[in-house]
């Protein structure tokens, strides 16, 4: 499955994002707890010394029970156990509001007060140091969705504009067509990964360009070098079928000539195959297709006796077209239909809707659309055509920016030729 | 009738100038622009054909020449060119017909014999084979005064037999010509036969003699 350069990148942050939030979201809240009770420590040991400060000296045992009476979070209780050093722990106590129980922080520490030792319990409540490190971590959450939204507008917008040159390029070469080259428009960049990717496909393209025109020179060549020879043998025929022939001698003709007219029509079909771009089939007009096929369908039908033609015109389709190119596809469509149709099989060709549609019986299953429109790849053993046929209609078809597409239903081979273009018939 | 073909292919000029001697035309042939232009100058013809790619040029210039030396030779260019730009240009050029090669001889001569009748218009529109009497500008058939009545089709079958009588035609040539600028549309030579059968009928219909021969295995022959 193919996926956008972008939406990849988009995917990568929201990927990276998650984990980060994931992993440090905890260490977060570990850390500020931390801090917090480190703090709260520092509170309650400064407190302890100004205990000690202010309030040692003067207390006397038997002010204790009062000083209890009177503070809660410092209270002074009876030494019951060995406490030598400073001692803190957590410890929660219900509040009076609800019964709840809160989390507090506690300091026990040895004292001496007249000689007497005691200990010093001092408490600081840890319910607003929660709430604070609840907010900290929305804020810290909302600030990282905050920045990954931020980061996908950024991304989407900005990247749009840095990819634009490689767009531009992309869209020149999606429409490129090596039979019929126009000159690609490489946008002006400072990206060096663009600028070498411009240059290189303008190398490429020049050397496949005249590859390709060497190629179709030579194929041009060899098949009107041809035509000459073909000529020749004709000819000769043509005067030796005039003598006085045995049967078995007219029989040879018969099948020279029939051999010769298939190589006349391979050789003619490969001139056109190699010339069809040229601006020899340049000359444009509209043309009502409902005339061409009728008078197509007309000649076609007078031949056939095997085979039942259907002409449906549903509505004029007027195109804008060369009318030699537009007639050679046509015909070949309709030959196509009839050399692989079966015995008493039909073929019925339909206007509508912009678009001509071919319908025929036919070898039982469906033709490799893949196969279907490439050059001599006949799908049938049939001994006639030259397997230019299809070829030809696509290079029509391509040229003129029409659509051609082929499915099996029914039993039944269908062509629709769309044109993508109408010209009202008024 | 006077006929020049320039054409530097021995083998192809040699058979064109056996076929058209048959059937009574006087043909020079010419090898090369040269050797053509030394002829037009001479000579009168009432068809040139004429090959466009010659050893010492292009054959338009023989085009040209024609239109200098005002001369009205009709001209027929026989090029293995199958290319609409040269054929428009030499029809602009003044040529009358245009024949790519390969083609059948029986083929050339009809359109020698057509350029011939268009050329001579002020003669005889009439053609006449045996009781068969054709009137080329009505298009219509008469034998022994009585109307033959013959689809298009058919009526280019049989002017194009009795063009060509007492020549072997092919199934190909005659479904090649009947099919004319829609050739791309031939799927078999299957329907000659069919049309070769009704004509043939409707000429025995009106007691007209069977002309008609069947040539076994390769086609028909008008024969008298």
């Amino acid at each position: 499955m193919t996926q956008k350069l972008l939406n990849k990148t988009l995917r990568i942050y929201i990927v990276f994002s998650v984990i980060v939030l994931v992993i440090t979201a905890p260490l977060f809240f570990i850390l500020t707890q931390y801090v917090q009770l480190v703090e709260a420590d520092e509170i309650l040991l400064l407190r302890k010394l100004e205990f000690e400060k202010y309030n040692l000296k003067t207390l006397k045992t038997i002010d204790l029970e009062k000083w209890n009476l009177w503070n809660r979070d410092t209270r002074i209780e009876m030494k019951d156990f060995a406490t030598r050093d400073n001692q803190f722990s957590n410890e929660f106590y219900p509040n009076i509001m609800d019964g709840d129980e809160e989390p507090y922080r506690i300091l026990r520490s040895p004292i001496i007060i007249e000689g007497h030792p005691y200990l010093l319990f001092q408490r600081i409540n840890m319910i607003g140091s929660e709430d604070t490190m609840y907010s900290l971590l929305a804020l810290f959450v909302t600030i990282l969705l905050l920045m990954l939204v931020s980061l996908f507008i950024i991304t989407g917008k900005y990247s749009n504009r840095l990819w634009q040159p490689f767009q531009e390029t992309l869209q020149q070469l999606e429409a490129y067509d090596i039979g019929n080259p126009s000159s690609i428009n490489y946008p002006d960049t400072n990206i060096d990964e663009f600028r070498r990717m411009n240059s290189v496909i303008e190398r490429l393209i020049s050397r496949n360009l005249s590859v390709y025109n060497t190629q179709k020179e030579f194929v041009e060549n060899a098949a009107h070098e041809l035509q000459t020879p073909l000529a020749v043998m004709r000819s000769k025929l043509d005067n030796l079928m005039q003598e006085d022939l045995s049967l078995k001698e007219a029989k040879t003709i018969d099948a020279l000539n029939y051999s010769i007219e298939r190589l006349t029509q391979l050789n003619k079909n490969m001139l056109l195959l190699s010339r069809i771009e040229y601006d020899i089939y340049s000359g444009q007009e509209n043309i009502l297709l409902n005339d061409v096929l009728t008078r197509q369908m007309d000649f076609l039908s007078e031949q056939l006796t095997d085979v039942k033609t259907e002409l449906l015109l549903i509505e004029p389709l007027t195109v804008n077209a060369n009318k030699s190119l537009l007639e050679i596809c046509l015909s070949n469509l309709l030959v196509n239909a009839i050399r692989h149709n079966v015995k008493d099989g039909y073929m019925k060709v339909i206007i509508e809707n912009g678009s001509i549609k071919i319908i025929n019986t036919g070898k039982a299953e469906s033709l490799d659309n893949g196969q279907l429109f490439s050059r001599f790849s006949k799908q049938d053993n049939s001994k006639s055509g030259t397997g230019l046929g299809l070829a030809i209609v696509k290079r029509i078809v391509e040229l003129n920016h029409w659509q051609i597409d082929y499915k099996f239903e029914n039993n039944l081979h269908i062509f629709i030729l769309k044109f993508n273009q109408q010209i009202s018939q008024l | 009738m006077k006929i020049l073909l320039i054409e530097d292919e021995a083998e192809l000029a040699e058979d064109i100038v056996h076929y058209l001697s048959d059937q009574d035309f006087l043909c020079e042939w010419a090898k090369d622009i040269g050797n053509a232009r030394g002829k037009i100058s001479q000579y009168d013809y009432d068809c040139i054909l004429l090959d466009l790619s010659l050893p010492d040029g292009d054959g338009m210039e023989i085009l040209n020449e024609l239109k200098k030396l005002d001369k009205t030779e009709g001209v027929i260019v026989i090029s293995a060119k199958e290319n609409m730009a040269v054929k428009i240009e030499s029809l602009r050029s003044g040529a009358d017909d245009y024949l790519t090669k390969p083609f059948h001889l029986a083929e050339l001569l009809a359109r020698v014999q057509a350029l011939i009748r268009r050329k001579n218009f002020n003669g005889s529109n009439l053609i006449r084979s045996a009781e068969i009497e054709i009137d080329l500008l009505k298009k219509t058939v008469a034998i022994s005064d009585r109307t033959l009545i013959l689809t298009k089709k058919e009526y280019e079958l049989l002017l194009y037999l009795i063009g060509n009588q007492n020549r072997v035609l092919s199934k190909g040539a005659i479904a090649e010509h009947l099919s004319g600028d829609q050739a791309d549309l031939l799927i078999n030579h299957d329907f000659v036969y069919a049309h070769i059968k009704n004509l043939k009928r409707k000429l025995i219909d009106l007691g007209c003699g069977d002309y008609i021969k069947t040539i076994y295995g390769i086609g028909y022959r008008w024969q008298l």
